[in-house]
């Protein structure tokens, strides 16, 4: 019998047993002898991200730069995970290798202002094709980062990207991001969360929205609010304020005619699983004393009712998950758009804000009632909780802001 | 009903259709001679290593058909291993290693990732030294080199 070890084993089989083992168990083999370093190596540097904890990645790949590993072995980095901040947004670029041809996935957490420009050449270095780009930016004592020049650069990847992900401190106008979903077109998920506590994010436009063409026609998971809708539907006191100092102005019918050619476009997102318009906030993370609930809602969003066209939608049987926080939906009839989900949405768990249909019917003097919730939600941010969201129907479950990603 | 099987050094196994069929690649066999009592050869397998694969398949002559679970992380899986698994692979490191060639040949995937993940566990939590000594490798950087190597990887390293 011929004698086996594991370096004998075809690489698909030893791929096998490398994939069983973590980092530093890899760079540990690594180091055994050269012809193990030779097999190890690569696989080693396939996954440049350590997923375990927060401390580990901030001491990660910031060092692997500055001791010239990345410019060796960067090109065999298939998925990088990169934690950094301004300061080493530059290093980082000096040490990189001149192309990333295997990268396909990226994801960036903590960049700032100033870094937009890297952010692009970055990009333009994933020779390759990014399939999965990832920005996660937080930085607040940086500033904010200015993500529409990006966008350009994100746009060459259209013939691979299938996951665009943005959230944090960013800010992003309605037009860059508009022409990401006129662009990309194997698009699968598409998420632009924004943070309305904070006042950063990006959000579409509907009126952009109504001129142009979106072509990601397999998108899966659609996360973004919509705005610009006049909403003359609202007319309760918002804030203590007649309505309309808060409510987008329209008529009725520009309002219905605008709110129809949206839907309309959603519709064509017939394999849609999670839907959010809106986005719970974590109150814990600011130190605020109070805040008003009003001062956090959408008022110029769609109304999610059938009378504004609802029923379009009706197609999207996939649907697992809607996000409907802190939009101000079409609350008067909402009992009957409970109902309607149920029925068109078989799968779908409905997520929403308060006012809530029950509390609004318990009495007629629906204002006074508002304000008292508003009373709760500062005792929910006492206690440092996700402020009140609930379920529309049955289960129940409230599912966090995006802890499944 | 049973089938011959035929190792590479020529030693015939008698052993029941049902424990024969898993694996993938003699099932497709017998399906595609149909009803046959034709021994079938196996020139990849020696006997010693064949005997280890029937007992194998004897054992889990029942079990369902594995569903793999692809969104899982193969890291965190790899120290679920059945106990009778792991007395079944404390074998000498050669043989370890036919086994899993002779897995993935006949196409037995469970038995393939039992195997992987022995081979996996034998390396985790080891120093390089440890891995070396385990696996019977000589040493053949100079200290430059290894340090060179430590200071390019730092990143992956548990902190």
């Amino acid at each position: 019998m011929d004698n086996t070890s594991l370096l004998d084993l075809p690489p698909e089989m030893r791929s096998m047993v490398m994939s069983l083992l973590y980092p530093h168990e890899l760079a540990a083999c690594t180091l055994v002898s050269r012809t193990w370093n030779k097999v190890f190596t690569p696989f080693l540097w396939r996954q440049v991200e350590d997923p375990v904890q927060e401390r580990r990645r901030m001491g990660g790949v910031d060092r692997a730069a500055i001791e010239g590993g990345l410019k060796r072995y960067g090109a065999f980095i298939q998925s990088l995970r990169l934690v950094t901040d301004m300061l080493y947004m530059d290093k980082f670029l000096e040490m990189c290798p001149p192309t990333f041809p295997l990268l396909t996935s990226l994801w960036i957490d903590s960049l700032s202002t100033g870094d937009e420009d890297h952010l692009i050449a970055l990009l333009k270095r994933c020779t390759a094709g990014l399939k999965k780009v990832v920005y996660c930016l937080r930085g607040e004592k940086w500033g904010c980062f200015e993500f529409d020049t990006a966008a350009s650069a994100l746009i060459e990847h259209a013939d691979t990207l299938e996951v665009f992900r943005l959230e944090g401190d960013y800010v992003c106008g309605a037009k860059p991001i508009n022409r990401l979903l006129c662009s990309l077109h194997n698009l699968k998920e598409f998420c632009i969360l924004s943070d309305r506590l904070r006042g950063r994010g990006g959000a579409l436009d509907a009126r952009e929205i109504v001129k142009s063409d979106w072509i990601c026609s397999n998108l899966e998971v659609f996360r973004c609010e919509i705005n610009y809708i006049p909403r003359p539907d609202i007319t309760r006191k918002i804030a203590g304020q007649p309505a309309y100092k808060w409510v987008k102005r329209g008529t009725r019918q520009e309002s219905m005619d605008l709110q129809r050619q949206i839907y309309a476009k959603l519709a064509k997102f017939t394999k849609l699983r999670k839907l959010s318009l809106g986005f719970p906030v974590n109150l814990s993370a600011r130190r605020r004393r109070y805040v008003r609930l009003d001062d956090l809602m959408q008022f110029d969003c769609l109304a999610m009712t059938l009378e504004s066209g609802l029923d379009l939608l009706k197609d999207l049987k996939e649907l697992e998950e809607v996000e409907l926080y802190l939009l101000d939906f079409g609350i008067r009839s909402y009992a009957e758009e409970v109902e309607w989900m149920k029925t068109n949405w078989p799968k779908a768990i409905v997520g929403r804000t308060y006012p809530s249909p029950e509390q609004e019917s318990d009495d007629t003097d629906s204002e006074d009632d508002l304000y008292e919730e508003t009373g709760n939600f500062d005792d929910d941010f006492a206690s440092g909780s996700v402020y009140s969201s609930d379920s529309v129907y049955s289960s129940g479950s409230v599912y966090g802001s995006d802890s499944d990603y | 009903m049973t089938v011959i099987l035929v190792s590479s050094d020529n030693q015939d196994f008698k052993v029941d259709k049902e424990v024969a069929e898993r694996s993938i690649l003699i099932k497709n066999m017998l399906e595609d001679v149909g009803e046959s009592d034709s021994p079938i050869p196996l020139p990849n397998v020696t006997s010693a290593v064949l005997t280890k694969v029937i007992e194998y398949c004897e054992h889990h002559r029942n079990d369902p058909v594995q569903v793999p679970e692809e969104t899982d992380d193969p890291r965190k899986r790899s120290n679920d291993i059945e106990e009778w698994d792991m007395k079944f692979m404390q074998v000498d490191q050669e043989m370890l290693f036919e086994i899993i060639l002779a897995a993935n040949y006949l196409d037995i995937k469970p038995l393939l990732d039992v195997g992987c993940k022995t081979v996996a566990n034998i390396i985790k939590g080891k120093t390089p030294e440890e891995i070396r000594k385990a696996f019977n490798i000589v040493n053949d950087f100079t200290p430059e080199e290894e340090a060179q190597i430590k200071k390019e990887n730092e990143w992956a390293e548990d902190r």
